[in-house]
C-alpha cells in the first residue's frame, strides 16, 4: 500500500513539473521592463505557439484562402509589408495604413497606430474582418479550421480539445505573435559589452540619445505612447490617428511610436509608408517638421543634424538590425505542418 | 488508507450537503414589442396606425447578477456573462444557483460588458467573438444589438441597426440595472422594445455602430425599459 502511495505521489510530481515545463515564457535581456502580457497568468504552451505560427501563415484566414498574415507581415522584413506604403489585402485592395513590423509585442499596450486594439489576443479579429485585407469573419474560419484535416487535432494538442473555438483560434495567434522577441541586435551585443560601436556609430548613439530618445526609448526604442511628429496630414486618407479611438481633441494626429529595432528591414515608414528611406526620415526630422496645436514639444525646435551626423546617425540605427530575429527559424513558415 | 477513505467520505458528504443547500431560480428575460405573446423576431408591429417595424437581430449581454436582501448583497453569481439572444430560445432562461436559506427582495445586474472584461483579451463562451458581439475594427464588445427594417427609416432597404457598445470614457454603454423583486423561484425580467424605440426618433436615429454619444443615450434609454416580476 505505502509502496503505490509513494508511486501516486511521484507520478503525480512528475506530471506536475512535465506541465510547469511546458509553460513559457518569452526570454528577455536582463534590465528590459517587464512585459505588459501577464505571463504569469497567461503562460505560453509549445504546442499553442506552433498552432498559432501555423495559422499565421495560412491563407485559411481569408475569404478566398488567398492572404495570410505573413502576406502583410513577412519575417524577413521584421513582418512588415517590405515596398508597400499601404498594405495590399485580398484581391489587391489597397488598405489606408503602412504594415508595422511586429515584434517585442509582449511589451506594448495598445496596438494599431491608434491603438484601436487593447489586447494581443484580439489582434487577429481586425486583418480577418476587415474587407480589403483578408475579408473573412471569425465564424467562418472557425468552420473552415474544423472541416480541415490538418488543424482539429492541433488545436487538440494545443488546447486538449479538438473542437475549433474563436477563442482558442485568437489565442493561439496571440501566443505565436508573443513569441516575436527582437533583442539580439549588435545594439544588443554593445549593451553587454561583447561588442563595439564604431566611432561613427558611438557618435549616431549620441546623437540618437539628444533628439530622438524621448520617444523611440532604449531598449524597446519606443515608449509605447503615442505622439504627434509633425508629418503632414495626406489630405486623401485623412487619417488623424488617436483621436478616432480616443476622441479627445489633443489626440489629434498622433500615431503609436513605432519601434526603430530592425528599421533598416521595415521601409517604407510612417503609418502611411509616405516616406521611403531612412534619410528621407531624417530628412522629415530637420527640415520637415509640420507644426500644429498638438505637435510634440520635443519637436518644436528644429532638429540641427550636419551632412556627417545625418551619416552617423544612420550607422547607429543599422546597429538595430537583428539578423537572429529576421532569420529564426522557429518564426519561420512552418512547412512541416502546412506542407503536404 | 484509512485517511484516504476518509478524506473521500468528507469530499463526498460536502457535495452533497452542498447540493441539499441550494435552490433554482429561473430567470427569464424576455424582449417584447407591445404583446408577450408574439415572437420578437420576424413579426411585424405597428408603431401607430401607419408604421411598422420589424426586428431581425435581438441580442444583448446580461452581467453581474446579484440577488439583495434588505439592500444588503447576499449572492452574486460567479462567472456572470449571458448572452440573451431572440434567435436562441435558450438562452433566454439564466439558471441561478442559490442557497435554499436565501431570502431576496431584489435583483442586480449589468446590461452590457464591464470595462476589464473588455480589455482581458480573448474569451470563451457567451464571450468568444464568433458570438457576434465584439466589434473587429477596434476592441470591445457590442452591449446591444438591435436590427430590423422599419417603413419610418430612410436609408436602403429601410433598415436600422444599433450596435451599443463602448468601454471608454466619454462613452461608457454599460448599464446596471436594480429592481426589487419578489422571492419566488422564478424572476421574470422584461425588455419592452416598443417603449425603447418611441422613445427616440428612429427616422433621425437609425444607425449607431460604434462607441460615440448617441450609443449612450440609448443605452441610457433602454435602461427605462426594463421591469422586473
Ligand atoms: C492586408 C494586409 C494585412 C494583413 C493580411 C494582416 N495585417 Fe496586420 N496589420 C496591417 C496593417 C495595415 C496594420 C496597421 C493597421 C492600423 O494601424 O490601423 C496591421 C497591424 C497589425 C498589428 C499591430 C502591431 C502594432 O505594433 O500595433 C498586429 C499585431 C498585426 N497586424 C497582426 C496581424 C495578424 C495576426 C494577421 C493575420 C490574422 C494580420 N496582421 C494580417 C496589415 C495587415
Ligand atoms: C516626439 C516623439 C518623437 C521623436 C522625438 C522622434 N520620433 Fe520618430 N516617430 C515618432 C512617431 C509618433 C512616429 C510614427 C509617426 C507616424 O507614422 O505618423 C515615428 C516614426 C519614426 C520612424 C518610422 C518608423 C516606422 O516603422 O515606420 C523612424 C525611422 C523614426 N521615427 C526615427 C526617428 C529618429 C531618427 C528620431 C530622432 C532624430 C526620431 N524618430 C524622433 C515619434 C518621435
Amino acid at each position: 500500500m505505502k509502496q503505490s502511495i509513494a508511486l501516486l505521489v511521484l507520478v503525480s510530481i512528475i506530471t506536475l513539473a512535465f506541465k510547469a515545463s511546458d509553460n513559457k515564457s518569452i526570454t528577455f535581456p536582463k534590465g528590459w521592463p517587464k512585459p505588459n502580457y501577464d505571463f504569469s497568468k497567461k503562460p505560453l504552451k509549445s504546442a499553442t505557439i506552433e498552432l498559432g505560427r501555423a495559422l499565421f501563415y495560412d491563407p485559411i484566414l481569408s475569404r478566398n484562402n488567398t492572404i495570410s498574415c505573413a502576406s502583410c507581415h513577412s519575417p524577413y522584413n521584421a513582418f512588415t509589408h517590405v515596398d508597400h506604403a499601404l498594405s495590399h489585402g485580398i484581391e489587391d485592395k489597397i488598405g489606408t495604413r503602412n504594415s508595422p513590423a511586429l515584434m517585442n509585442l509582449a511589451w506594448n499596450k495598445l496596438f494599431m497606430w491608434d491603438g484601436a486594439v487593447n489586447n494581443i489576443e484580439v489582434q487577429a479579429l481586425a486583418p480577418m474582418h476587415n474587407s480589403v485585407e483578408m475579408d473573412e469573419t471569425i465564424e467562418h474560419v472557425v468552420t473552415k479550421l474544423q472541416a480541415s484535416t490538418i488543424y482539429p487535432s492541433l488545436f487538440r494538442k494545443a488546447f486538449g480539445d479538438s473542437i475549433i473555438t474563436g477563442e482558442h483560434t485568437l489565442k493561439a495567434i496571440g501566443q505565436f505573435m508573443l513569441t516575436l522577441v527582437s533583442a539580439n541586435a549588435k545594439y544588443d551585443s554593445v549593451m553587454r559589452h561583447q561588442s563595439k560601436f564604431t566611432m561613427q556609430e558611438e557618435n549616431g548613439y549620441r546623437l540618437f540619445k539628444t533628439h530622438c530618445s524621448s520617444c523611440h526609448t532604449e531598449p524597446l526604442f519606443t515608449n509605447l505612447s503615442f505622439e504627434n511628429n509633425g508629418l503632414p496630414v495626406d489630405t486623401n486618407l485623412n487619417d488623424y490617428g488617436r483621436i478616432r479611438i480616443s476622441h479627445q481633441a489633443n489626440d489629434s494626429l498622433k500615431f503609436k511610436v513605432p519601434t526603430l529595432r530592425n528599421i533598416e528591414f521595415s521601409y517604407p515608414y510612417m503609418h502611411d509608408g509616405r516616406l521611403k528611406t531612412l534619410s528621407a526620415v531624417l530628412k522629415h526630422y530637420t527640415s520637415g517638421i509640420q507644426n500644429s496645436n498638438t505637435l510634440s514639444p520635443t519637436l518644436q525646435h528644429p532638429i540641427v543634424l550636419t551632412a556627417n551626423e545625418k551619416i552617423d546617425l544612420t550607422a547607429f540605427l543599422l546597429t538595430l538590425s537583428d539578423k537572429s530575429f529576421l532569420f529564426n527559424p522557429h518564426f519561420a513558415y512552418p512547412k512541416h505542418i502546412l506542407l503536404p | 488508507m484509512r485517511i484516504l477513505i476518509c478524506l473521500l467520505l468528507l469530499l463526498l458528504s460536502e457535495v452533497s450537503l452542498v447540493a441539499q443547500q441550494e435552490k433554482l431560480v429561473q430567470l427569464k428575460i424576455i424582449p417584447f414589442f407591445s404583446t408577450t405573446s408574439a415572437s420578437i423576431l420576424d413579426t411585424t408591429f405597428q408603431l401607430n396606425t401607419s408604421d411598422s417595424i420589424r426586428f431581425e437581430t435581438v441580442k444583448f449581454y446580461v452581467s453581474a447578477i446579484e440577488l439583495f436582501s434588505h439592500s444588503q448583497k447576499a449572492w452574486k453569481e460567479k462567472n456572470s456573462f449571458h448572452l440573451i439572444d431572440a434567435a436562441q430560445q435558450k438562452s433566454n432562461t439564466i439558471l441561478l444557483n442559490i442557497p435554499k436559506t436565501l431570502d431576496f427582495d431584489s435583483i442586480r445586474f449589468n446590461i452590457g460588458i464591464d470595462s476589464s472584461t473588455n480589455s482581458a483579451g480573448v474569451l470563451g463562451g457567451d464571450l468568444d467573438p464568433t458570438k457576434g458581439m465584439y466589434w473587429t475594427w477596434q476592441s470591445g464588445y457590442i452591449n446591444v444589438k438591435l436590427e430590423g427594417t422599419s417603413n419610418l427609416v430612410h436609408s436602403p432597404n429601410h433598415a436600422f441597426e444599433f450596435h451599443l457598445g463602448g468601454y471608454m470614457a466619454p462613452f461608457e454603454t454599460i448599464r446596471n440595472i436594480s429592481r426589487p423583486c419578489a422571492d419566488s423561484n422564478e424572476i421574470k425580467v422584461y425588455v419592452d422594445l416598443k417603449q425603447f424605440i418611441t422613445a427616440f426618433n428612429l427616422q433621425e436615429t437609425h444607425h449607431v455602430m460604434s462607441p460615440n454619444a448617441d450609443a449612450v443615450k440609448l443605452s441610457e434609454l433602454l435602461t427605462h425599459c426594463i421591469s422586473v416580476k
